[in-house]
């Protein structure tokens, strides 16, 4: 589907001539990454979703007042509106003005993992850890939970750095395809 | 922030789990807005580092944790040590039967042993009443009497020393010989020897070897089953194997028990369909 959608010079300029297909199309390419944008820095989907609709209103009303200069430049647009209304959201609900301020957890009552959790990444990781070795697992656990470094992790485990890599590569592949066969389903 | 510095330095992950600096976190959210390929991949990064946390969370990548279905199924490491254990295990069955039929057939000489036996004690007791027969009736020669207590001499030598040996050889049949060694024989006229080379076989056993398996190579196929007559140095034959069977090597594996052997030089005439088709000289040292 995404291929077929117009390059964004083309759709800029659709929306400044009221064109409501171009607008539709700047949605469909933007919404998923708006939402993961706003999901990322708000850990909260009830927040990402009105962080998605807010910004797509604002990205097509400057759109159609010709406030882009550079059209080839959708994309950075986007994400500027959407980093201003999550800052504005930030200041309402929690005080906080600056948006690069990354050592203060805005959302305590909703965890980063929490956000991207459900029941098809519980089941996908479930099946993904089933056939590991116990060193893999504590592996994972070691570099993903406790956030240890990974010269230390090899050294713990007496696993070489270059294969511990190898495994998270592995292990993050193998999630993506059970993952996305679970969603499929 | 390009799309390649982006694979190189694992950048996704670095910004989902939050370790990029701000200046970087905006470039690769600006990245993100025009690459469909990172912007996928971020939100699976995303997902996938949620679940291991919540996993590790809940117990599920502690290093003892054992889902359904047991060790079995952890890995690849284990993949093979099924098919292993169960090959292991077929071993360890065939050896056994071997080792049981092997003990089979010591028995049957053994008992053989004991029936020549008790013909020599009853031929002792023959001689005994024969003697006593003489005696009363007085007609019995100093010479004749003197031969027949020599007779009986010999005849409860032979069965006291026959009684001992078969008593140490049933002690170790009982005991299962568990790694017997297996010597390669060679054929009278085989082209694998050299020309300088003696056309016996020298198998040399430790003291303590109590079975021991000749291994008879270069076997032509087509025969089915083979026969083997061990013959001693009195040109008698002592052991009739039948029903041998040549394996994928072209080889016949034959287990001998050492003590069942008593001469030290023996001739192996090999079988098949009933023709001779080779024949061994095995010194025993």
């Amino acid at each position: 589907m995404r291929q077929n959608i117009p390059i964004d010079s083309d759709l800029v300029i659709g929306v400044e001539r009221g064109d409501k297909f171009a607008e539709d199309q700047i949605y469909r390419k933007y919404s998923d990454r708006l939402y993961f944008l706003a999901l990322s820095e708000l850990h909260s989907p009830e927040d990402a979703e009105d962080v998605r609709s807010e910004a797509f209103i604002r990205v097509i009303q400057a759109l159609r007042q010709g406030k882009l200069r550079k059209p080839e430049s959708l994309g950075s647009f986007v994400v500027g509106i959407a980093l201003n209304v999550i800052r504005e959201l930030r200041r309402q609900k929690f005080g906080v003005e600056s948006l690069d301020d990354n050592d203060v957890d805005f959302a305590v009552e909703s965890s980063p993992e929490k956000a991207f959790l459900d029941q098809e990444v519980s089941y996908s990781i479930a099946e993904t850890v089933k056939h590991l070795k116990p060193r893999e697992r504590e592996f994972l656990r070691m570099y993903y939970y406790e956030e240890l470094p990974l010269p230390a992790i090899a050294a713990a485990l007496g696993i070489k750095q270059e294969r511990l890599r190898l495994i998270k590569s592995r292990m993050l592949q193998r999630f993506r395809k059970i993952y996305q066969n679970r969603r499929a389903d | 922030m390009t799309h390649q510095e982006i694979q190189a330095n694992e950048i996704i992950e670095q910004y989902v789990r939050g370790k990029l600096t701000a200046a970087e976190r905006r470039a690769f959210q600006d990245h993100l807005f025009e690459c469909d390929a990172c912007a996928q991949e971020a939100e699976v990064t995303a997902r996938f580092v949620a679940g291991v946390r919540e996993a590790a969370r809940t117990g599920l990548l502690t290093a003892h944790h054992q889902t359904v279905g047991g060790w079995f199924n952890q890995g690849w490491a284990f993949r093979w040590v099924a098919p292993a254990l169960a090959a292991s295990l077929l071993i360890a069955v065939a050896l056994i039967g071997w080792w049981a039929l092997s003990l089979r057939r010591e028995n049957q000489l053994l008992t053989q042993q004991t029936a020549e036996q008790n013909r020599a004690a009853e031929q002792l007791k023959l001689s005994e009443t024969k003697i006593r027969e003489l005696e009363n009736r007085g007609i019995a020669s100093q010479s004749e009497k003197e031969s027949l207590q020599q007779e009986i001499r010999q005849l409860k030598e032979q069965v006291a020393a026959a009684e001992q040996q078969r008593g140490s050889q049933l002690a170790q049949v009982r005991q299962p010989d568990t790694k017997p060694p297996a010597i390669n024989i060679y054929p009278v006229g085989d082209a694998q020897r050299s020309s300088g080379t003696s056309e016996v076989n020298h198998v040399r056993l430790p003291a303590e070897t109590r079975s021991f398996v000749l291994l008879l190579s270069d076997i032509q196929p087509g025969r089915g089953n083979y026969q083997l007559e061990i013959i001693n140095s009195s040109g008698r034959t002592v052991r009739r194997l039948t029903g041998l069977k040549r394996d994928r090597n072209g080889e016949i594996g034959v287990t001998l028990n050492r003590s069942l052997l008593t001469e030290n030089k023996y001739t192996l005439k090999l079988l098949g369909q009933g023709k001779l088709i080779a024949e061994y000289v095995v010194q025993l040292n």
